[in-house]
């Protein structure tokens, strides 16, 4: 990066934070700070609810996923669309109707303050944990590749997003996430055209989307039955829809997110703007990374993406086997684009024994580079046990330093700190308010002005954002911390998504049953997680299905005239 | 109970309830699966 990268990236970043500190100056008024401006449009809170769900490591990650896999994890999100629909007839006008900050607001109606406390709590408990993540997972990327300083990305990029989002709360985070955003689309329809016109002369873009499809790459839908495929139109249709219902419809990040419009309508049209946009935009930043993967089949990429870790080893004493087999890699890698050239020129002059002969070997030379990358995926894990083996978050950036102009390359790495400070802002906001609403405001002082649980709120706001600086800092002491959070997280997700769908689907249960149920179905996973080896995200189906089921079975035994009855009528 | 909100416009030009709004959803959603499923078949 040079002094004008720096310019657009400093620039951007606190230019967009110190408009939303402006524009939300001087608030006071408690309604404002947690749920943001009466006056929110559909489009804002649309593109708020897709901020905070895009993390900067789904822009880095996603095109390393399209390098690796091809276009087959966008089935993930073929649940969204009809969770969306659920959560904007279902959810959404009962939240409003009752006018809650927090969804777990919703809890204490329909049952009892002790249910409430569980939702907060376990909200509380997982996100609160996981809040460094979205700070530390592309910090240790970029600070990686960049040479910058861990501990100094991680507090700059931590302290900004702390400032505005407690400075101007809730409206605050919809301003900026909306301007965020708008960087994100520009970068990455910027990478886009850059790459497409990278691509050798001679191979237009159906030329590349042919090559991609000759190595497995566009393989968007598969409609098979095998449990064993991790991704299939089946599993994304099921799993997606319920993990989306989990998260759009019972996490306080996003809730707050849509709740902040100016009518039901306006937060429903959000959603459905998400519905309908989710899908092709992780569509596109897939097929990035595919395009990505066929622009370098004729330009000479590295064995393994992440560099520095690679140079590290490999100058090492013992790094000779990584040299070599960056050797082997070359020559398959230059014997792959020689055939690939080949292929080019059979493909113009229609000769079509010749254009199968090339892509054969093309193939063939192929297998050749991703043994050897493998091979040295396998010595760097030797070499080391804490030494990362998935260089996919790597295949982007590099693709962007290499290869884009300066002040583009600003811009790009400007929109991966906007995806970062957008996804926090939202979870530090969403952390702070339901610390105010669920936990000062029920339990420790009821009656007070507004003004002072905006201050609270800001503390806390303040404190959470500072947990999630210290957790950051502190995450490379932990191994594979990003997937002790995830399972964490779905360890908890469960329960609360079966508390929700008690709660507005089986009127009968009361407080005291789906209390206890609660709590004994997250025993339950609690359990099965220590002596079974089942993928993690199972335990949201088993929790939730736990949940309801114990549920009906207390309240059965407890009987409707028992303590914690039916639900109160909906007002 | 359905509040007044529930029966609120949708404002939007030929999707005027919103049954129809979450029917166009669908059907959009349906459109995308297709076309990701041909782009499957004519590269593969």
């Amino acid at each position: 990066m040079n002094a004008l990268d720096y310019v657009v990236l400093v620039g951007a970043l606190l230019g967009i934070a110190g408009y939303g500190m402006w524009r939300t100056r001087g608030r006071r008024d408690l309604n404002t700070y947690l749920k943001g401006a009466s006056g929110t449009r559909w489009l804002s809170i649309g593109l708020s609810v897709m901020a905070t769900q895009a993390s900067a490591i789904t822009f880095l990650s996603t095109p390393g996923q399209g390098y690796e896999s091809g276009l087959g994890f966008v089935q993930n999100y073929f649940g969204a669309p009809l969770a969306l629909i659920v959560v904007a007839v279902v959810f959404l006008p009962i939240y409003r109707r009752l006018k809650v900050y927090t969804a777990y607001e919703y809890l204490g109606h329909r049952f009892d303050p002790k249910t409430r406390l569980l939702g907060a709590g376990l909200f509380l408990l997982q996100r609160g944990l996981g809040a460094g993540i979205t700070i530390y997972a592309p910090a240790i990327v970029l600070s990686t590749v960049m040479g910058w300083r861990l501990d100094a990305t991680i507090v700059c990029s931590g302290l900004v997003v702390v400032l505005y989002t407690v400075t101007g709360g809730s409206e605050a985070v919809t301003i900026t996430q909306k301007y965020q955003i708008a960087v994100i689309f520009a970068g990455m329809v910027a990478a886009f055209f850059v790459l497409v016109a990278k691509l050798p002369a001679g191979l237009s873009f159906t030329g590349a989307l042919t090559l991609a499809g000759g190595f497995h790459k566009l393989g968007a839908v598969d409609f098979s039955l095998d449990l064993d495929r991790r991704y299939t139109l089946w599993s994304g249709l099921l799993g997606g829809m319920f993990l989306s219902l989990s998260y759009f419809g019972t996490d306080q990040s996003q809730v707050q997110r849509y709740l902040s419009g100016g009518s039901l309508r306006e937060s429903r049209l959000g959603l459905m703007f998400n519905a309908v946009f989710k899908i092709p935009m992780q569509f596109l930043i897939l097929l990035l990374g595919v395009l990505i993967f066929v622009f370098y089949q004729f330009e000479r990429p590295p064995v393994f993406f992440n560099q520095a870790a690679w140079s590290r080893q490999a100058g090492r004493g013992d790094g000779g086997r990584l040299r070599s087999l960056d050797a082997e890699f070359q020559s398959a890698h230059a014997e792959e684009r020689r055939q690939l050239e080949a292929w080019l020129d059979a493909r113009r002059a229609g000769n079509g024994a010749a254009e199968a002969a090339a892509r054969d070997a093309a193939s063939a030379a192929q297998f050749r580079c991703e043994a050897a990358r493998s091979e040295t995926r396998a010595v760097l894990h030797a070499a080391g046990p804490r030494a990362t083996t998935n260089d996919a978050d790597y295949v982007f950036i590099t693709f962007i330093l290499d290869n884009l102009p300066h002040g583009l390359i600003g811009l790009l790495v400007t929109a991966f700190f906007a995806a970062a400070l957008s996804s926090k802002a939202g979870e530090l906001n969403a952390l702070g308010s339901t610390t105010t609403v669920d936990i000062y405001r029920h339990v420790v002082r009821r009656e007070a002005a507004d003004a002072h649980y905006v201050a609270a709120s800001k503390w806390f706001t303040a404190f959470w954002g500072l947990v999630a600086i210290g957790f950051a800092l502190f995450a490379h002491l932990a191994e594979n911390l990003i997937q002790a959070v995830n399972i964490l997280g779905s360890i908890f997700y469960g329960v609360v998504l079966g508390l929700f769908l008690v709660a507005f689907f089986l009127r009968r249960v009361g407080g005291t049953a789906v209390f206890w149920a609660a709590l004994a179905a997250q025993a339950l996973v609690f359990a099965l997680y220590a002596g079974l080896s089942i993928s993690y995200l199972w335990y949201n189906v088993i929790g939730c299905a736990a949940c309801v089921a114990f549920s009906l079975v207390l309240q059965a035994a407890i009987g409707a005239g028992g303590c914690g009855g039916p639900a109160p009528a909906e007002p | 109970m359905k509040s007044p909100e529930d029966d609120e416009s949708t404002g939007l030009p030929g999707l005027r309830t919103w049954r129809r709004v979450y029917l166009a959803v669908v059907l959009v959603f349906i459109l995308w699966v297709g076309l990701l499923a041909a782009l499957t078949r004519m590269f593969s």
